[in-house]
């Protein structure tokens, strides 16, 4: 089971995901011999969140590889990348829209390239190098300035030219589409703006991610999910309970709580005593001992820890948890399974 | 990057190149090269004519622009997400960065926000608010915060005199300018509260629990004996709210919002809507025995507290407890939190009537800054300029006393970096 971890939100074009995604799985293979395992690309309304898996990981290994190889593999692909930003920097700074779908087709190659070379400046935060290299590797940073953002909108503003009669949803068509011609219906882009998937090339529409995630095994889990082995907090009521987390955010669905799990949410007010009733343990992020909670929990005689600081941000709903009222501790004994995972 | 920002004002004026030409006696080729930000150098006249004609200031006119962060790429960055808006988060932002000089030697370190829609990424430089809670607690560790809490208790009466003005006044009918100067006042007498009491955070970095830990070590304290005396068992005012929240409850009657007690207390805490005070009179009313329970302790928390913290020092044959300092500290956050409350509900009150007369959407009111409003005033920030900052990002960087702003792909770059920064040092085990 492989798992993801979100780590960018951005919002751009369907074309500007489709080189995000190439330039590192399949430019970094060609160049290097191993690509980034595949991102996935959960996009609602044009905007993305990002998930990888082990992309720090692959990228370090590369670079120290690539590093131990040849000691000035830095150096080389730092002026390789420079001339290459200089001229799309050019072509940005123009902000002409392109004439057709094969300029289009052009340009998306050089971003690519440029943005190889842009992931590589990234090196001396991963590998000890020189200062002269750390200056050199900001001064690239500076030279890439707004590139990324710059060729999106370029992408954008010439598919609106290309497709007038598309007007915004024209931003929702991939690479492909716009080269060969066969642009889609109206209904499928609109339910592209609406929402989807794109992972490994395709663009899924017809799947929401945790059923998306059910089909391939995948897990999400949240960038704090190694500090969640054992959260140390304080005592507010004794006692000792082991059973399935409940997460309590925004706009959870209360009912979905079953009587016996174990609580977990940022702060709780007298009006959500209801769910403290149900519960048989509870974990706050913040709380007081004399808070509702802490006294509603001492009345029932269930344990209660506050103060965790990250309980919700790193358990998820259905980890089999060990509350420990008495040493203030919460241990997860079973991370959640992938097929059992809920959306809350 | 240094960019001159002549096109912006330009737009933002709605003026074109031949009307500054025009209006300033510029040379017209000067103002093209500008406005393009074609230009190597600016001559300090040309500066003094723009700003004077404009009304504008020099960091309006000049920006340095960023695309990273400062400091040293070891930095360990803390991150912290919460759903606020720039407009209520900067005052608390700024008096972490620089806290009041009298009482505290030095702040947080440096602090970034980026605010996107309705959610804030807030980046805290983890070793800086450290040593700086460090720092607070060798000062006043051993005495206790006496000093401070009574320079707090000062300022959170002056604002809250303030407040109780405010609540009676028809803002509606303020003149603008008025508007402005009512919201300084209450924006200023915040400001010096925070000043001596934003600080309180900066021991949920890991210091609290440092030294608790070694507290606790020593003298053999349980952690359920840990966390009473760690307890504040003063009758602040949020117990005092909750007091009558219960009281409320007792009374167990089904037209609750037509007594007059209701009424009351829908007055004195404005920021409590009737629909939230209904709903938790009608949970507690069919708990009569948890309602009972919490009233009885709530009603005598200073006399069982100080009873319960007496037993188990007894038992350690102590007389005072060692962890008083964390006491005031969980005290002082308390007040400051439910004082905070009312401050933003009038702020918001303000910013509504402020965002009409200025022709500025509410919905992205929130993304102005404080000391923007005469900018607003004259047109200088206005609605686009809020939506960009709200669709695209706005960062605030607060550095070495001083604070920048970076709004859509600057912003945005300079996140990336903090995030970059931030999650290459969480090392993940590798569940596949």
């Amino acid at each position: 089971m492989k798992t993801f971890h979100k780590i960018y939100t951005v919002h751009n074009t369907l074309i500007t995901y489709e080189v995000w995604e190439r330039h590192q799985a399949v430019g970094w293979k060609e160049l290097f011999g191993t690509g980034t395992p595949p991102a996935i690309f959960d996009v609602h309304g044009g905007v993305a969140d990002v998930y990888y898996h082990n992309v720090f990981q692959t990228f370090r290994n590369v670079v120290e590889k690539e590093n131990q190889k040849d000691g000035r593999f830095f150096v080389k692909m730092m002026d390789q990348y420079e001339t290459r930003l200089e001229t799309i920097q050019s072509v940005i700074a123009d902000g002409k829209p392109f004439a057709d779908a094969n300029a289009i087709k052009t340009f998306t190659k050089q971003f690519e390239d440029a943005w190889i070379g842009l992931d590589l400046s990234y090196m001396p935060d991963y590998v000890a190098l020189d200062t002269s290299d750390e200056r050199r590797s900001a001064a690239a940073r500076e030279k890439a300035f707004g590139f990324y953002v710059g060729a999106d909108r370029l992408i954008r503003l010439t598919l609106e030219k290309l497709l007038p009669d598309l007007g915004a949803l024209a931003s929702y068509v991939t690479l492909d589409e716009v080269s060969t011609n066969t642009i889609p219906d109206k209904a499928v882009l609109e339910a592209r703006a609406h929402h989807y998937i794109y992972y490994k090339g395709d663009v899924i529409t017809d799947r929401s991610i945790e059923d998306f995630c059910l089909r391939h095994s995948f897990r999400i889990e949240s960038v704090y999910a190694p500090l969640r082995k054992e959260i140390r907090g304080s005592t507010a009521a004794g006692g000792k309970t082991t059973g399935p987390a409940y997460i309590l955010t925004k706009g959870s669905n209360r009912n979905a709580m079953q009587s016996d799990d174990i609580l977990v949410a940022h702060n709780l007010e007298s009006s959500d005593l209801a769910l403290i009733e149900r519960a048989s343990a509870i974990v706050l992020d913040v709380g007081t001992y004399y808070g509702s909670a802490a006294i509603a929990a001492r009345a029932l005689k269930k344990p209660c820890i506050i103060n965790t600081n990250i309980a919700t941000k790193v358990l998820q709903s259905g980890d089999t948890l060990d509350v420990n009222g008495n040493t203030a501790l919460v241990h997860l004994v079973k991370a959640v399974e992938a097929s059992k995972q809920s959306s809350s | 990057m240094i960019d001159i920002q002549l096109k912006n004002i330009a737009d933002r004026l709605g003026k074109s190149i031949a009307d500054i030409a025009r209006e300033t006696g510029l040379n017209r080729n000067t103002i093209t090269d500008l406005y393009h930000n074609k230009v190597d150098g600016i001559k300090f006249s040309t500066i003094d004519t723009l700003c004077d004609t404009y009304g504008i200031n020099l960091q309006d006119l000049i920006a340095r622009k960023e695309f990273r962060i400062g400091g040293a790429s070891t930095t360990k960055f803390v991150q912290e997400i919460r759903f606020e808006s720039p407009f209520f988060l900067w005052p608390y932002l700024n008096a972490l960065h620089s806290p009041s000089s009298q009482y505290f030697s030095g702040g947080i370190g440096n602090v970034y926000a980026f605010f996107v829609r309705d959610r804030a990424e807030l980046y805290f430089d983890r070793n800086e608010a450290n040593r700086c809670a460090h720092r607070i607690y060798e000062r006043y560790g051993r005495n206790g915060l006496d000093e401070i809490h009574a320079a707090f208790m000062r300022m959170r009466d002056q604002v809250m005199a303030n407040i109780d003005g405010l609540s009676k006044q028809p803002l509606a009918q303020y003149l603008g300018t008025d508007l402005i100067k009512a919201f300084q006042r209450l924006a200023d007498l915040n400001a010096d509260m925070l000043s001596v009491s934003a600080w309180v955070d900066v021991f949920d970095f890991g210091m609290r629990e440092e030294i608790v830990n070694q507290i606790q070590k020593a003298h053999g304290f349980t952690p359920v004996e840990t966390s009473l005396l760690l307890a504040s068992g003063e009758t602040t005012s949020s117990v005092v709210r909750r007091l009558a929240l219960l009281e409320l409850a007792k009374t167990n009657s089904t037209s609750i919002l037509e007594q007059k007690n209701t009424k009351n207390f829908l007055q004195t805490y404005p920021f409590v809507t009737a629909d939230e005070l209904t709903e938790s009179v009608r949970t507690y009313a069919s708990r009569q025995t948890i309602l009972a329970q919490e009233y009885d302790l709530l009603a005598h928390l200073p006399r069982r507290h100080t009873n319960a913290v007496k037993a188990v020092l007894q038992t350690h044959k102590m007389r005072m407890s060692p962890l008083i300092f964390f006491v005031q500290l969980a005290r002082l956050r308390d007040e400051r939190d439910e004082i905070l409350l009312h401050v933003h509900f009038q702020m918001k009150r303000l910013l509504r009537v402020l965002a009409e007369r200025f022709h500025i959407s509410f919905d992205f009111a929130p993304y102005l800054l404080p000391q923007e409003l005469l900018h607003a005033q004259s047109g200088l920030v206005n609605d686009r300029t809020l939506k960009y900052r709200h669709e695209q990002g706005l960062l605030i960087a607060l550095e070495h006393g001083e604070y920048k702003i970076h709004e859509g792909e600057h912003a945005v770059s300079m996140q990336d970096d903090l995030i970059t920064r931030y999650v290459s040092q969480l090392t993940y085990e590798d569940v596949s």
